[in-house]
């Protein structure tokens, strides 16, 4: 039985931040140190000074979709230990309210992620400004010409079945990510197991079904669109059940996976 | 209250068995003491009852409800004080803020008057704390969110000799009449004077579940010279003489019982 209870949810978030308030701080800090470490390293490393602000965005779009994809498996990222595990599970809150908070994780780095984009931004400019860097620009409005020029010049089909592609797979692989982290009790490196069984099981799965020649995005009809979402749809909720079902029979003491 | 139902249990990757078909129930308002030798699963039983654990086979219900579900009302009432843990990077006022409002019984006066009678102040760093005045720190708090269940694991563990009698006093003056503790401990004379009940754990079975009235009642614990040895059911020999348990005589009056030699005495198979 799923119990939810508002008052209940929200004395846990205040719980769970309070709790994990060094760890998103920690993250914050992380994040604004690579990203300002690569804005400044791209261009000045590369003689071409735009193909090097070209890098930075690529890194940008590669952390945040990172984030998005992987976010799931940082569910447990922010406890250390059996004692930290211990704690959660005694908090008079149900089995529901603990995993939606722990799944939030991931959605309370996003903004500090933006945060730290948009400071590591103006951080590089104002540095290669002061060393008197005449190419100083601001990587935002590079990602900005990249988002846009991509937009513009792909085809309006190709478009719509690559957007529905890229959600439909990061979708798909962030709820793979959230079953791997309840299944494996590594609390840090879920997502690395995760990722080995992910390889493994697209091994097995090529030697069964091999993969044929690639279908043109031309010759795929809407209704393949509808099907494969449908399928997709319903195998990320399973995913989910099962993580938060998981959850649910996660113990103390234990050994590699939750069972 | 707490009824333990023919639970088997075992840790992943271990062959043996810690309970298999144990059984056991707990009334309210009762201190228990948990007592066996070291791997018998008292800290398994506890976190067993706390829902931390989940048995193989057979169901731990706390007021009918199986503990393992960890249903939000169940948790309000359950405490457990490890003999181990952690306790956050933060004040001790914004860990009861946190905290306190999870136990609709919450009371800060009892917090107080736990902190003052370990002679700590609710303006503490946890972060800064010994592990000893974290432990009364975790078990001043454990008293405060008055819980119907509280649950310790060796709690005079990392106690200081002046802080084992004030951990008996806290525990005396806060207990109330609807609550129920059940302390696991290996240093029997820190708690024997608060104890009303005791069950001692052998490999997969219980070797005693009396209360101290029953055990006061049945048997006199004393010391005897050689002499005096006749009716004896247990001795051992010490500087005052021999401890001894004996059958007590109907005209003769009560004595305190010796936990210690009592517990050698059932794991000897004697009582």
């Amino acid at each position: 039985m799923i119990q939810f209870n508002f008052n209940r949810f929200g004395k846990l978030a205040r719980w769970s931040l309070t709790n994990d308030k060094r760890y998103y701080v920690k993250s914050f800090l992380q994040m604004l140190v690579i990203m300002l470490f690569g804005f400044l390293f791209f261009p000045m490393m590369n003689s071409n000074h735009a193909s090097g602000y070209t890098m930075s965005c690529i890194m940008v779009v590669a952390a945040f979709m990172v984030t998005i994809v992987l976010g799931s498996s940082y569910m447990f990222y922010s406890m250390e230990g059996k004692h930290d595990m211990q704690n959660l599970l005694m908090v008079p809150a149900s089995n529901f309210e603990k995993y939606l908070m722990r799944y939030a994780t991931w959605i309370l780095l996003i903004p500090l992620y933006l945060v730290a984009f948009f400071a590591a931004d103006l951080l590089q400019y104002v540095i290669h400004w002061m060393l008197g860097h005449d190419y100083a620009t601001l990587v935002m409005t590079k990602l900005a010409d990249m988002f846009s020029d991509g937009w513009n010049n792909a085809p309006a089909e190709a478009k719509r079945i690559l957007i529905n592609s890229l959600l439909v797979v990061a979708i798909w692989f962030h709820s793979i990510y959230a079953l791997g982290a309840t299944f494996f009790r590594s609390r840090k490196y879920n997502w690395v197991l995760t990722t080995i069984v992910i390889i493994l099981l697209t091994i097995v799965q090529g030697w069964i079904l091999p993969f044929d020649d690639p279908t043109s995005y031309k010759e795929v009809t809407t209704m393949d669109i509808v099907i494969a979402d449908v399928v997709a749809g319903m195998w990320v909720v399973l995913n989910f059940w099962l993580s938060y079902k998981l959850f649910c029979r996660t113990q103390v003491i234990g050994k590699f996976v939750n069972l | 209250m707490i009824e333990v139902k023919n639970i088997s249990f075992k840790y992943a990757g271990n062959s043996s068995l810690v309970f298999d078909g144990f059984s056991l129930t707990l009334e309210a308002n009762n201190i228990y003491g948990l007592l066996g030798k070291n791997g018998t699963g008292k800290s398994t039983l506890l976190y067993l009852i706390a829902g931390l654990l989940r048995p193989k086979k057979g169901s731990v219900c706390f007021d009918g409800i199986e503990t393992k579900k960890r249903r939000p009302e169940t948790l309000s009432e359950i405490f457990i004080v490890p003999e181990e843990f952690d306790l956050p990077s933060m004040s001790l006022r914004q860990y009861v803020k946190i905290n306190a409002p999870f136990y609709p019984r919450f009371s800060h006066e009892v917090l107080e008057s736990c902190l003052q009678d370990f002679e700590l102040s609710t303006d503490v760093k946890l972060n800064a704390l010994s592990m000893g005045q974290k432990k009364k720190v975790f078990m001043s708090f454990a008293l405060a969110a008055n819980t119907k269940l509280l649950l310790m694991d060796e709690p005079t563990n990392g106690l200081d000799i002046p802080s084992k009698s004030q951990f008996r006093k806290v525990i005396a003056q806060h207990m109330t009449e609807d609550r129920t503790l059940i302390i696991s401990t290996h240093q029997v004379h820190d708690v024997e004077s608060l104890l009303d009940h005791i069950l001692i754990l052998s490999q997969q079975k219980l070797l005693l579940d009396a209360s101290v009235a029953e055990i006061s009642e049945k048997y006199t614990f004393e010391y005897r010279t050689p002499s005096e040895m006749d009716d004896a059911i247990y001795a051992e020999p010490s500087l005052q003489g021999n401890a001894v348990i004996a059958p007590r005589k109907a005209d003769s009056a009560e004595t305190q019982v010796n936990l210690e030699l009592l517990f050698n005495a059932v794991n000897e198979g004697k009582i």
